[in-house]
This record gives structure tokens, C-alpha cells and sequence, in this order.
């Protein structure tokens, strides 16, 4: 895949609030015609800014809930988009859809619109679980969406489940994992429940009606995961990402490789690396705040940070460390000028010895499974002195 | 113009901690003016940040006052102020050297403590004239009457002619000044003779390099006037001299009996010795003053940059603060663990935390610090003797005939409800009982020696805890004497720690190595696998316990590219890795080295 860039499209409407979630979104917005108009707006902004017409190859649609937007309101931002960028070679357009909004209508009407990829947030297949995170839809509909999903056409979508649920009956899990793979999905997303602070779960587990899965069970939980679906003829190809052969996710393959992507909507993030310094920055977190700058005309910023190549090392490290594709040496001193098998020769030797990280072959560091569970103190121990 | 010497009084004020002599000071510099209402402030003395944090003295502190005494004429006075903590107790006896007489404050509701006495004892052999005085007569719970009584057994002043003063109310203290001019004796010096200056302090200031401060016993000196150090040898011209008084005060000319302090073109520190005696270049007198007993550290402590590249850093500080520290000695040593550092020998367990907090304040240092230890003494089996100062030093156990330790004479002074729970504390310290003596009715002084290793932990804490804070306690070096020691080593993951051995007392190992591999299991972090700690005597393993491997450290998601977040968070990580020393593949946090400090019961 070429290092062509990505563009990510933040819809912050939910129909109510999920107990762990702490992603940017509203729930009380009656009419999108506002944030519609702001959206094609920065995406106008956007793409005059990036050279006239800057060719990207993947499209997301994420939040919030993207399904919650009618057809019309997506195809508007659409012709925003191929007006302002290059879309020729676009190879993938992602969106994300709750089962209670696939009718078959609805579904259908992706289709046209080229939308080729869908991520279903089922999250679970049980009811008990259902409640706990207070989702819209029920354990029926979880099952219901995805042959919903097949019938329409969609051949590669990704379902989310989730882990490490509070109080989950110890079956639950594995039950999940079998009834995911049963319907031959083509792309599974496991994210382990993490109490984010703000977010309903964490004031919960503060004032002790919820006991939060203790790091030995959430850890035997993640590697039976990936022991699972390895097994059934998954790749594990990132942390929290597994695929059938040819389904990986190439939108979210920008993030974890450095590509150029260019986040748009309330409090979307963007990455832009052409000569150094590289550039994040991200939108405002407020729909009202992010309409009104819109509305003149001003770009919706929050937040702009320049990085060095010492700080992209870093990330470089921490992103590639979480893949199956692994840390390539070679490429981190080429590109970053980090030299790791001098600087950490060490630690690696350490890691190995430990089990955490295979052996390494042709300049490239992957972590094991037991890696895998460890990979944010692996991370922290290969980090360079350098940077600060 | 020359100060008449029968007009000046030097004196300083000794006392056991808290007993108001800083106090004192401010009433003595209020009442004679020296300083106006708006720069008093309490304890003004007390002038280090960390002196006014913690309330307590830490440096003696000299300062000049003028003052009109009711047979109308002027006099001048030269007070210092000193430290009562018995760690402190070297700065008292340089103090004392510079003076005629002292003021001995007793605290009228405490009455005599362990460092009343010492300091007192210290006084009387220099035979100076000694004033009692009784503080906070003010406090309800003051008891002057069964005090004064009690120094009366003590020195012998008859209890009706001790004064009476409350420092902060300043009650009596215009009294104590008249006794003071009556009492103290001026000073007698030859103003002709050859010049005499004892050092008797010392600062070093960024900008004019070091400060001596000086009392001249003989002779005077002059301004720009070419000066020598006797015991160095070397010579330089003193660029400034003048007196104390809150700031320092240019003179032309100090004479004998005067309190003052000289700068010279003085480069290296090192050139100025407090104790040293100056002289003129010419005609100077040959002979030194007979300087201060020689201060030897009582425990020693492995001192490290927490950055290892700070080494060079550390030592000029070292240097810079043992100019105005005499009491500190250092010597380079090299740790496995900790890298390139020193080993410091400390007055007491207060002397090593000034030390390490001043290293941090005034110098910018980050540092680590051992568990402190003494020095023992080996007899080894080719009949060879070594010292050791670091129990990593110790020669193997089939090298050794025998281990010595220093002994010390302690006297704790306490209420005698107490007496069974400070016998039984001294017993369970490996104490020998000597004495007991009545002060009072009430007060009773307990002999006892002492393994100093045995009490420069947490004996004290303990004294204060048994008596609820009535006991005090002071200690001199006695002698060395064999005991049954071992060394204890830690290994983790089965690498020996060097900086975390430590020798200990055979009966006391067992239990020593349980405990602190236990403290250490709290204190290392979980990490990426199991770490096993073990407490060893020899290769035998005594103790052990593992800090279990953690079972989960990934975040689930970079959420929508929000990359920041997460580097943020690790950048943080690493930053926090950089304060911990590397033993084998095991992250080890600077509090492990100090862990036997906090073991609990
Ligand atoms: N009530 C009362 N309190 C006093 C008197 N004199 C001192 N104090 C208090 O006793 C405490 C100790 O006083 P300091 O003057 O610091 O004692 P010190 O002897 O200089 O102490 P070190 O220098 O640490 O040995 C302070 O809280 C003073 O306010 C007094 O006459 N009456
Ligand atoms: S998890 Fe998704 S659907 Fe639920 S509140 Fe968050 S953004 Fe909305
Ligand atoms: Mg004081």
C-alpha cells in the first residue's frame, strides 16, 4: 500500500450515551444540517489547505455514530469530499453503524453511496452485557445485523466486542468469540473495557457498585483471544485487531505506519508529515463551538503540536510495537535515525531472554503473546534516551 | 578607631534543643536595637530555609550589638547563637572557642536534658563563665523553682541568683544583659602582640568565593593587610573584613577580643580550614591557637547523583559545603548499582538529611543515598587490621577473626515513670548497663553503653515514643569492641545489590533480612517478570519473597488516531525510568536504597 493519505470523518451523535465511553458526541441534536454544512465546510477548508485536490486512499466514517446521519446528509459530505480531494484512488471507505440503525434501507442506500466497509458495533451477543454498557440495541438484533449487513452486500466489515466486562459471567467471553466466528466475520475488533475517567463506568467504579475485572483475568482473556481466533484463521495483526486473510483495516493501517491522515469534525485528530517538523493537531471537542468557527470560516482548531524527529521515533516504536507486522530496524534508523540495536541492545536481549519479544530476524522486533499483554512496558523500556 | 577591649563581651547561647536559645537572641537583638521592629521576625537567626522550616538551628550564628548598659557606658557584644541537636553538638564547641562566657537556657517546664549537660560540660572545660538563665517562665507548666534546684546540684549557683525570663515575652531579659556585662569577662588579648584570628566558621559565596569568620585573639588586622593561614601555609591579602551584624559590616580594623569575618583573595576553598589560625604575612605570629578537637563522622552513607553524569557536579559541592560544614568528610567509591559516587561520613542521621536536602536546595542536586552504617574495625586472619566504612567492603567471612564496632557512652536523661521502658529498650539495642543517678525527685540520668550502630536508626524515635517526648539522650564515642556481626547481602534475581548490603548483629540477621526483603517487595514495582528478592548471609539464603510479574500493561486502542495521548503517557513513563537505577533487568526505585531506614515492627 502506497503512503497516500487517509481522511477521517468525526460524527458526534449518539441516541444515548454508552456507560464506558468517553468519545466526543451529543445526544440531544435534533437536526445535523448544522454540522453538516460545518463538516463539508472543513472538508472544503481541508482540502484547499493540503496542495489543490491532495489524492487520499481511505475514507472513515467514525464517532459518535455515523449511522445516525441519513443518507442524504452522507452523500452531501461525499461530494464535499471528492470535490475537495483527489478520490481517485480511494481503495476503501469505512463506516461505522449501530445494528439498530441497519435496516435493510439504510444498508442499501451505503451501497450506492460507495461505501464499501463497515465496522458494526455489536459489541456483545448477550443481553446481560447489553445493559451493563447501556447499548440501544439487544442481544437479537447483535446477531440479526450481521446478515443484515452480508444480505445487503457488504463482504468485508468488522464487528467491535468487547472484554473485560464487570460481573460477566465467565462463559460469556468464549461464547462471544464462537458466535462471532460462526458467521464467517471478516474482521474482528476486541477491545478490552477500560474505565476512562468522565464516563459513567469510572463514577460507578468510584462509588464501588462496580468491581472492575482484575488484570489476571483480563489478560488470560485477551490471550485466549488471540489463541482462538489464530486458531480459526484470524491474523492477529494488531493489538486490538484480527482479520481473515485480505480484510485488514487499511484506514486504521495509516495511524500505525505514519502515514498522513487528516481528521475532520469536533474533535477529530490529524497527522501531516511532508519535511520536518511533522504536525498533529486536533478539532475543538464541542459541536457548537466547532460550527460557529466554521461558519467563519476559521479553522476549528484545539490543539497544534510540531514534532521532531526524536518524538516521532518514539511514536514510531510505540506504534509499530503494537503489530504483527513489528518494528522494522532498519527503517527506524533510515527514517528516524534511531539506532536501536546500539542504544537498547540490552533491553532486547532482555526482552528476549523474557519472552516478551521473538527472536529477532531480518532487523524486526514482534512482540510474543505474553509481549502482546505487556506492550505498553515493553514500549516504555525500548523508547531512546535521546528525545525528552 | 579601636574597640576598647574592656568594653567588649563575647558569649554564646547553649541549650538542649528547643529550649528558646534563637528566642533569646531575638530579644537580646531587640532590646539593644539591632535590629528595628521590621526586621525582627521570630528565630531571625535562623536564617537557612531549612532552619525556619523545621524550627530548629542547624549553624551557629554570630552577630554583633551594641548596647548601653545602666552604668551609661557602651559596650559591645558579640553573640552566637548555636544548634542544641546533639548531631550539631561540634558547631556549640567551635562557638565556645570564640567566647568568654555562655548562657546556658533552661527550659523552666522540661528542665535538664542530655544536651543541657553536655553542652554545659563542654563549656565548663573550656572555663568559661557560665549563666544559667531559666526560660519560659511564662508556660503554666514551668516549674522554675524545682529547676533552678536542680542546676543548683548541678554548677553549684545558688537556685535564688538564676535568672528568671520568659525569651518571648522578653520578661527578665533586660536583667540577663546587665548580668552579662556584669558577669562575662572581656576579653584580654595582646592588641600588640603578633596577630591570633581563630577560624572558627566558615561560607562559601558565589560571588565572593569563601567567607572565614573569625574571632582575633591577639593582635589586629587591618584591611588589605597580607595575611597567612598558619596550619595551610598559604597567603593572600584580606580584600574585606568587618563584623557581623545581621548583613556583614566593612571595617578597617579588627583587634583582639573582636568577633568579625575576613574575605581574602582567596581561590581555592580547600586553602580555608575553619580551626586554622591567621596570622599576618608580616611579622606573624608562628605558632597556631590550639584549634578544635579533631570531629570525626560518626556513620557514613553512600552518596550517588541520581544522574550519573553529575559526579564532577557532586564533588565541587561537597567540597563547597564542607567549608561551611567541617563536620563532613567524603571520600569517591564506585557501586555496581549506583555508579560513580562517595562515600560521606555524617554526625548523626539529622547531619546526613541537612546534608542530602542542602545538596538539593543550595546546589541543585539530585541525589541517592545509601543506608548509612558505621565504621568497623577487621581483625583479619593474617593478623592484618582494615577499616570499613561500606559493608560491600567487607572481607569475605573466611578472612575475618573478628569484627569490631564502636561503642559509645549514652546518657539519657528521662522521667523516671520511665526508667523500665528505656532499660528495656537499651537492653533490646545490645546495651550495657553502667548507672543511674537521680537529678531531682522526678529526673533520672541513665548510663548505658551502646553499639552506636545500634542507635543511630530509630533509637531516638523510639526514647521520645517510650517517655511520650520527656527522655533525651546523648552519646560519645567510647571505644571499639568485637561483636558478633555478619554481613547481609540482597541479591535480586539472584544479581547481589552491593549498595543494599548492610552488617548487622548475628541474633538480629534473621529477622533483619526478612524484613527488608519484605519492605523491598512493596517498593519495587510490579514489572514485565517475576523479580526475586533474596536476603543472604554468606550463600546462605535467609529470607525471600517476588514481586509477582504484571499481568497487563496495553492500551486497547489509539482511539481515531489520537496518538499524543499515548506517547504523552509514555513519555512520562520514561521520564519517571530515569530515576530508577538498573539492577540486572530490574527497575529499582531510589527509596529501595534507603529501606531498611523504614522497616516496620
Ligand atoms: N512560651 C514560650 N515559648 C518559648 C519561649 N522561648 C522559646 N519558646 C518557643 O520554643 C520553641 C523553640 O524555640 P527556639 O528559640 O527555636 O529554640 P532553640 O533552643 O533555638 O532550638 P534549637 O536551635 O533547634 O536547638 C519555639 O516555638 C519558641 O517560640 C518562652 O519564653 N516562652
Ligand atoms: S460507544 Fe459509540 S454509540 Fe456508544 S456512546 Fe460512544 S460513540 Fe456513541
Ligand atoms: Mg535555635
Amino acid at each position: 500500500m502506497s503512503d497516500l493519505a487517509g481522511l477521517y470523518l468525526h460524527i458526534p451523535f449518539c441516541s444515548q450515551r454508552c456507560s464506558y465511553c468517553d468519545f466526543y458526541f451529543v445526544t440531544t441534536e435534533k437536526s445535523h444540517t448544522g454540522f453538516v454544512e460545518a463538516l463539508c465546510r472543513e472538508i472544503e477548508l481541508r482540502g484547499n489547505g493540503y496542495g489543490k485536490r491532495e489524492p487520499i486512499e481511505t475514507i472513515y466514517f467514525g464517532g459518535g455514530t455515523p449511522s445516525q446521519l441519513a443518507i442524504s446528509d452522507l452523500d452531501r459530505i461525499i461530494d464535499s469530499i471528492n470535490d475537495a480531494f483527489d478520490t481517485s484512488n480511494v481503495l476503501e471507505t469505512t463506516l461505522e453503524i449501530n445494528p439498530e440503525d441497519a435496516s435493510s434501507d439504510y444498508l442499501n442506500g451505503l451501497r450506492t453511496l460507495g461505501i464499501d466497509r463497515l465496522s458494526v458495533g455489536v459489541q456483545s451477543f448477550f443481553d446481560r452485557d447489553l445493559d451493563f454498557m447501556n447499548r440501544v440495541h439487544d442481544a437479537k438484533l447483535a446477531k440479526q445485523v450481521i446478515s443484515d449487513v452480508r444480505k445487503a452486500g457488504f463482504s468485508n466489515f468488522s464487528i467491535d466486542l468487547i472484554f473485560g466486562v464487570p460481573g460477566q459471567p465467565a462463559e460469556y467471553w468464549a461464547a462471544n468469540l464462537e458466535i462471532a466466528q460462526s458467521f464467517e466475520v471478516p474482521h474482528l475488533s476486541t477491545y478490552n473495557l477500560t474505565i476512562e475517567s468522565a464516563t459513567p463506568l469510572k463514577n460507578q467504579v468510584d462509588r464501588g457498585l462496580i468491581k472492575p475485572v482484575s488484570d489476571e483475568d483480563a489478560a488470560s482473556q485477551f490471550t485466549f483471544t488471540i489463541d482462538y481466533l489464530r486458531e480459526r484463521g484470524y491474523e492477529h495483526y494488531e493489538i486490538s485487531s484480527f482479520a481473515r486473510p485480505g480484510h485488514r483495516a487499511k484506514h486504521n493501517h495509516k495511524y500505525w505506519s505514519h502515514a498522513n491522515y487528516i481528521g475532520c469534525g469536533p474533535s477529530a485528530h490529524s497527522f501531516w508529515w511532508k519535511g520536518l517538523p511533522a504536525e498533529r493537531w486536533s478539532n475543538v471537542r464541542n459541536l457548537k463551538k466547532y460550527e460557529a468557527l466554521l461558519m467563519q470560516h476559521v479553522a476549528p482548531l484545539e490543539d497544534k503540536e510540531q514534532l521532531g524527529l526524536d518524538t516521532l521515533a518514539d511514536e514510531y516504536i510505540l506504534l509499530r510495537l503494537r503489530t504483527s507486522d513489528g518494528l522494522n530496524l532498519q527503517e527506524l534508523e533510515d527514517r528516524y535515525g534511531v539506532d536501536l540495536l546500539i542504544e537498547r541492545v540490552d533491553e532486547l536481549a532482555h526482552l528476549e531472554e523474557g519472552g516478551l519479544i521473538q527472536p529477532i530476524r531480518n532487523q524486526i522486533v514482534r512482540l510474543t503473546d505474553l509481549g502482546k499483554t505487556l506492550c505498553d512496558s515493553v514500549t516504555a523500556r525500548l523508547l531512546p534516551d535521546s528525545s525528552d | 578607631m579601636l574597640t576598647d577591649q574592656s568594653r567588649i563581651r563575647n558569649f554564646c547561647i547553649i541549650a538542649h534543643i528547643d529550649h528558646g536559645k534563637s528566642t533569646l537572641a531575638d530579644r537580646l537583638l531587640e532590646l539593644t536595637g539591632t535590629l528595628s521592629k521590621r526586621e525582627l521576625q521570630e528565630q531571625v537567626l535562623d536564617s537557612m530555609d531549612l532552619e525556619r522550616e523545621r524550627g530548629i538551628t542547624i549553624k551557629s550564628h554570630a552577630i554583633r550589638m551594641n548596647y548601653t548598659a545602666s552604668d551609661g557606658l557602651n559596650y559591645v557584644l558579640n553573640l552566637i547563637d548555636t544548634p542544641g541537636h546533639v548531631d550539631f553538638s561540634y558547631e556549640v564547641s567551635r562557638a565556645l572557642e570564640a567566647c568568654e562566657g555562655a548562657i546556658l537556657v533552661v527550659d523552666a517546664a522540661q528542665g535538664i536534658e542530655a544536651q543541657t549537660i553536655s553542652n554545659l560540660l563542654m563549656a565548663m572545660e573550656l572555663d568559661l563563665e557560665i549563666i544559667p538563665v531559666l526560660n519560659k517562665v511564662d508556660l503554666p507548666g514551668a516549674n522554675p523553682d524545682e529547676v533552678a534546684a536542680t542546676i543548683e546540684n548541678l554548677i553549684g549557683d545558688s537556685a535564688d541568683s538564676i535568672g528568671r525570663i520568659s525569651a518571648k515575652t522578653g520578661e527578665g531579659v533586660k536583667d540577663l544583659l546587665e548580668t552579662i556585662i556584669e558577669r562575662i569577662p572581656a576579653p584580654s588579648g595582646d592588641v600588640n602582640a603578633p596577630l591570633k584570628a581563630l577560624i572558627f566558621d566558615s561560607v562559601f559565596n558565589t560571588y565572593r568565593g569563601s567567607i572565614v569568620y573569625t574571632r582575633v585573639f591577639e593582635g589586629k588586622l587591618s584591611t588589605r593587610e597580607g595575611i597567612r593561614f598558619i596550619a595551610t601555609g598559604k597567603e593572600c591579602e584580606a580584600e574585606e573584613i568587618g563584623v557581623l551584624r545581621l548583613k556583614m559590616e566593612p571595617v578597617d580594623t579588627l583587634s583582639a577580643g573582636e568577633v568579625g569575618y575576613v574575605i581574602g583573595s582567596i581561590k581555592d576553598v580547600k586553602d580555608t580550614q575553619v580551626g586554622d589560625t591567621i596570622t599576618t604575612r608580616i611579622n606573624g605570629a608562628t605558632e597556631a591557637i590550639s584549634g578544635f578537637r579533631e570531629v570525626k563522622p560518626m556513620v557514613f552513607s553512600g552518596v550517588y547523583p541520581a544522574v550519573s553524569d553529575e559526579f564532577e557536579e557532586l564533588r565541587s559541592s561537597l567540597d563547597k559545603l564542607q567549608l561551611n560544614d567541617a563536620a563532613l568528610t567524603f571520600e569517591p567509591e564506585t557501586s555496581l548499582a549506583l555508579g560513580f559516587g562517595f562515600r560521606v561520613g555524617f554526625l548523626g542521621l539529622l547531619h546526613m538529611e541537612i546534608v542530602q536536602e542542602r545538596l538539593d536546595r543550595e546546589f541543585g542536586l539530585d541525589i541517592i543515598t545509601t543506608v548509612p552504617n558505621v565504621h568497623y574495625k577487621v581483625h583479619q586472619t593474617d593478623d592484618t587490621w582494615i577499616g570499613v566504612e561500606n559493608p560491600s567492603k567487607m572481607p569475605s567471612v573466611g578472612d575475618i577473626s573478628s569484627i569490631h564496632e564502636p561503642f559509645v557512652k549514652a546518657e539519657i536523661i528521662t522521667p523516671s515513670d520511665y526508667i523500665g521502658g528505656m532499660m528495656q529498650l537499651c537492653q533490646e539495642r545490645r546495651g550495657l548497663y553502667i548507672n543511674t543517678q537521680y537529678l531531682d525527685s522526678k529526673r533520672v540520668s541513665l548510663e548505658y553503653h551502646l553499639p552506636l550502630a545500634e542507635i543511630v536508626f530509630d533509637f531516638y524515635d523510639k526514647l521520645k515514643s517510650i517517655s511520650r517526648g520527656y527522655a533525651s539522650l546523648d552519646y560519645d564515642y567510647l571505644d571499639y569492641r568485637a561483636g558478633h556481626l555478619v554481613k547481609l547481602d540482597v541479591m535480586i534475581n539472584g544479581e547481589p545489590v552491593d549498595a543494599l548490603s548492610t552488617i548487622v548483629h548475628r541474633d538480629k540477621a534473621y529477622e533483619m533480612g526478612r524484613k527488608l526483603v519484605k519492605k523491598l517487595r512493596q517498593l519495587i514495582p510490579r514489572q514485565m517478570f517475576d523479580v526475586a528478592i533474596q536476603a543472604a548471609i554468606g550463600s546462605r539464603v535467609i529470607s525471600r519473597e517476588t514481586v509477582k510479574a504484571l499481568r497487563k500493561d496495553v492500551t486497547a486502542k489509539c482511539y481515531g488516531g489520537d496518538i499524543s495521548r499515548k506517547r504523552k503517557l509514555l513519555e512520562k513513563q520514561k521520564k519517571g525510568k530515569k530515576r530508577m537505577k538498573q539492577v540486572g533487568s530490574v527497575e529499582v526505585p531510589q527509596e529501595a536504597f534507603l529501606a531498611v531506614l523504614s522497616l516496620e515492627d
